[in-house]
């Protein structure tokens, strides 16, 4: 028998295509698109009623997540724990979320079910209450919410960075305080909900093995209501305004570990440069292996993690750097990331290590859109930005062609250290 | 017409043991382009010595420093558009990768050959211990009640190990550890008759397990050791600790001695607990938080763990809510459920609920290779297919009967975690 060759891995198999689960899309009767990813072994379905009720629709900091969170604490029919009372009975889970840009409410659970929950769906959407106790409820939690928060350093190094980046005053810039809470009530939350849920622009994206009556289903709750199709810009916002002050510090005596984050405004996910972008970024904060986390953590302990992204809302986006280290070794680490940096700008990545990238990224990719749900998740992505599969195409496109040549002019362009903001909270 | 529902589809796989011991499960689903590849290592933090803790984990980072044959674990599997994740708790250390199917005899290379044996560099071991320390610090000091599971765990424990958690008592029992003590450690514990391989994903059974015979086939085997680990004596009376400290709310966190993993009260046990926290239409909940406003948040879960468990409560407190009465009415509830039977609605709402996860964590070839190792280990990898039943077969009546057993004054321990600002 041979001797195993335990030194050499073994031969890659060659990639397969991504198949992606086509949406089917309707439309209820007024207007209100729905799309039915299909896919998956189980009999489960997940519904995502998709809101233009992000952050980005009020001037008033916490009015739209307390609108979204306070949308199942009762309606006209049903207190808020008779509701979830309802919707736990038949295994179901609903799930309130919000974004900068979006908002939405979900639902998952058995298919068998879908008939049974979804009334209680159409019930939230169209007909809430928003009842005075349970408001004070939910802001006295974010009042303490809010206050241990600001004993993390990693919380408020985020708050203060991106306030930075966009202003104290843009939705993607803004900072949760008390004041923000405290003027709250009750009517200002049902105007929003009249404006942004009740009459506003919903999709629907429903995902795994929903039964074939499903949108009868659907038309027959949500079809006959005040919603209607969206749009694709939204409302538009004011201009970001960055800070003047590059270098933030705040001091924090008792921290065993200091938060940093250094960063800068970049463009949207429709911008050509984006792809190039991630895979750049990919190199150099992305993953495990990342050039950050090899020098930082792995060789010099000063981490549990360090990451940077390229992050795109829907008018605006991003590149940050984040991490928090051992207040001990602050300065050292920040002399790390920069000189990290440097070497992109200095140094084609090498053949090997951009190939793993690409592999990396590819396999990451496939990961994504495995399975309805996670097909769904990225194709609502698409879809507020006003795009398409083939934008997926071109993303696999970019990932084996784009050159260590073309990254490198990248990094010189978009990653000079006078363009970008630092922020550190804790002691250096 | 209505498309019929089929439920409870049973998850087919084949098992086998290799001669050095490895137990083995192969689990084909066509439904998806990747691989999963789980190894569970029976071992973790209760196999630690009282001087040396956090050893169990800080091996797992270790685990990634390079084996005997292969310097870089990540690298190459990345190469090969792979990840890969780790965790320890008190009783397993668990491995994994995901990665394309076509790819998959990469993740078997990598982990046979760190079965096999590890590099044992001395620079491996200095990075992991900054990297654990850091992790201790962020996870566990730098944020508000992030050290309240050091404080729980020996207030529950007396001489069972679970008294110390899995981070370790403290950063120095980290800073301690030399490469001697990680040699023994992975002698004694990392061979292949103390884990457990799983492979779940697009690839059919036959070349799986060709797969696995090449690279697994020949990694010698070891004698296992035999655990012997003290067992937790009866608590006999009330035990409760009170600390000062400067965060914002305070916490009342009550710990109940309950079954193990494997205990036949295991499944009442859980949607005791189901009952009491889960969703907002659950007990403490609707009735605290909603109705009473004594809290802010609460929660009750229970730590699966393979020896006796715990029930663990913790109620956040609302302002200017005294700790006694906060207390006395988590008490009053957990009596509700001695007093009087659970009503068939609400037992069915939290089966419910479970029969919903239970197809839920089916969708991923990861989390299904993870469970097969989970119920083999426990026993037979079969049980994935059995627990929806168990749970389907408690009655009121056993409820009752475990709460009355678990929830009496000297069963418990209270941990008040006061902020210096309370008003009492």
């Amino acid at each position: 028998m041979d001797i195993l060759d335990r030194k050499t891995a073994p031969a890659p198999g060659a990639f397969t295509a991504v198949k992606y689960i086509n949406p089917e899309s309707h439309q209820l009767r007024n207007g209100v698109p729905v799309y039915f990813l299909e896919g998956g072994t189980q009999e489960v379905t997940r519904f995502h009623f998709i809101f233009e009720a992000g952050l980005r629709h009020s001037d008033k900091t916490f009015l739209p997540a307390a609108t979204n969170q306070m949308l199942a604490e009762g309606t006209k029919k049903y207190s808020g724990v008779e509701l979830a009372e309802q919707i736990d009975f038949y295994g179901s889970s609903r799930q309130a979320w919000i974004d900068h840009d979006w908002s939405g409410v979900g639902l998952t659970g058995l298919s068998k079910h879908s008939a049974d929950v979804l009334p209680f769906i159409a019930e939230i959407l169209n007909s809430a209450t928003f009842p005075e106790k349970e408001l004070s409820l939910l802001l006295n939690r974010n009042r303490q919410s809010l206050l241990i928060n600001n004993m993390k350093v990693d919380y408020v190094c985020r708050g203060l960075f991106f306030s930075t980046l966009f202003g104290k005053n843009h939705p993607y810039g803004a900072i949760l305080e008390e004041k923000n809470l405290n003027i709250i009530d009750r009517g200002l939350l049902l105007n929003y909900y009249n404006t942004n849920y009740k009459n506003g622009a919903m999709t629907v994206i429903v995902s795994g093995k929903p039964g074939s009556d499903t949108l009868f289903l659907l038309e027959e709750n949500f079809g006959s209501s005040a919603f209607h199709a969206p749009s694709i810009q939204q409302n538009i916002l004011p201009a970001p305004v960055s800070s003047t002050q590059k270098n933030i510090f705040i001091e924090k005596p008792d921290a065993v570990q200091s938060a940093i984050m250094i960063g800068r405004r970049l463009f949207t996910k429709t911008h050509p440069d984006y792809f190039p972008m991630l895979i750049l970024n990919t190199v150099f904060g992305g993953y495990f292996g990342s050039r950050l986390m090899t020098n930082i953590r792995e060789d010099k302990g000063y981490t549990y993690g360090i990451h940077s992204s390229i992050q795109s809302h829907l008018s605006e986006g991003y590149f940050r750097i984040s991490t928090k280290v051992g207040v001990d070794v602050c300065k050292p680490a920040l002399v790390e990331i920069y000189k990290e940096l440097d070497r992109m700008k200095e140094e084609p990545i090498g053949g090997e290590e951009l190939n793993l990238v690409r592999n990396y990224l590819y396999g990451s990719f496939l990961q994504s859109l495995d399975g309805p749900f996670g097909s769904a998740e990225s194709f609502a992505g698409l879809l507020g930005f006003g795009l398409t599969y083939d934008y997926f195409d071109k993303y696999l496109e970019t990932l084996q062609t784009v050159t260590p040549e073309l990254l490198m002019e990248l990094a010189q362009k978009y990653w000079n250290p006078e363009d970008f903001y630092e922020v550190v909270v804790g002691k250096m | 017409m209505n498309r019929p529902f089929k439920i409870n589809k049973m998850i087919t796989f084949d098992k086998y043991v290799l001669e050095n011991g490895l137990r083995v499960i192969l689990h084909e689903d066509h439904s998806t382009p990747l691989a999963a590849v789980n190894v569970l290592y029976d071992v973790g933090s209760r196999d630690e010595t009282p001087e040396k803790t956090g050893f169990a984990h800080l091996f797992e980072h270790l685990m990634f420093g390079g084996s005997v044959n292969i310097p870089d674990f990540d690298g190459p599997l990345q190469r090969v558009g792979g990840s890969s994740n780790a965790f320890t708790n008190p009783d397993i250390t668990n491995y994994y990768e995901t990665l394309p199917a076509t790819n998959l005899e990469t993740a078997l290379w990598l982990e046979s050959d760190r079965m096999l044996s590890l590099g044992f560099s001395e620079k491996s071991l200095e990075v992991q211990r900054s990297v654990v320390i850091e992790e201790f610090r962020e996870r566990y000091l730098n944020q508000p009640y992030g050290d309240s599971w050091l404080l729980l765990r020996p207030l529950a424990y007396k001489v069972h190990p679970y008294q110390w958690s899995t981070i370790g008592k403290e950063i120095s029992h980290i800073q301690d550890a030399r490469l001697d003590d990680v040699k023994s450690f992975f002698k004694t514990h990392y061979h292949p008759a103390n884990a457990v391989l799983c492979i779940a994903g697009n690839i059919q059974n036959t070349e799986m397990k060709k797969m696995v015979d090449k690279w697994f086939g020949s990694i010698p085997s070891s004698p296992t050791k035999v655990r012997n680990l003290p067992v937790e004596p009866t608590q006999t009376e009330r035990r409760s600790k009170t600390v000062e400290k400067d965060v914002p709310a305070s916490i009342i966190y009550k710990l109940y001695h309950c079954c193990a993993r494997n205990d036949r009260e295991y499944h009442a046990t859980d949607l005791i607990t189901d009952i009491l926290s889960k969703g907002k239409s659950s007990r403490l909940y609707s009735d605290l938080v909603v109705d009473k406003k004594l809290f802010s948040s609460i929660d009750a879960y229970m730590m699966g763990s393979f020896d006796k468990g715990l029930i663990a409560i913790e109620g956040k407190l609302a302002e200017g809510i005294s700790v006694s009465d906060a207390n006395d009415a988590i008490e009053e509830k957990l009596m509700e459920l001695v007093n009087h039977e659970v009503s068939e609605r609400e037992l069915s709402k939290v089966k419910n609920k479970l029969e919903t996860a239970f197809q839920l964590s089916e969708m991923e070839v990861l989390n299904k290779a993870m469970n097969l190792c989970m119920m083999e280990l426990l026993g037979d990898a079969s049980g994935v297919n059995e627990e929806m039943n168990k749970y389907r077969n408690v009655m009121p009546d056993q409820i009752r009967a475990i709460a009355s057993s678990v929830f009496s004054p000297e069963n418990c321990s209270t941990l008040y975690y006061l902020s210096k600002n309370h008003k009492r």
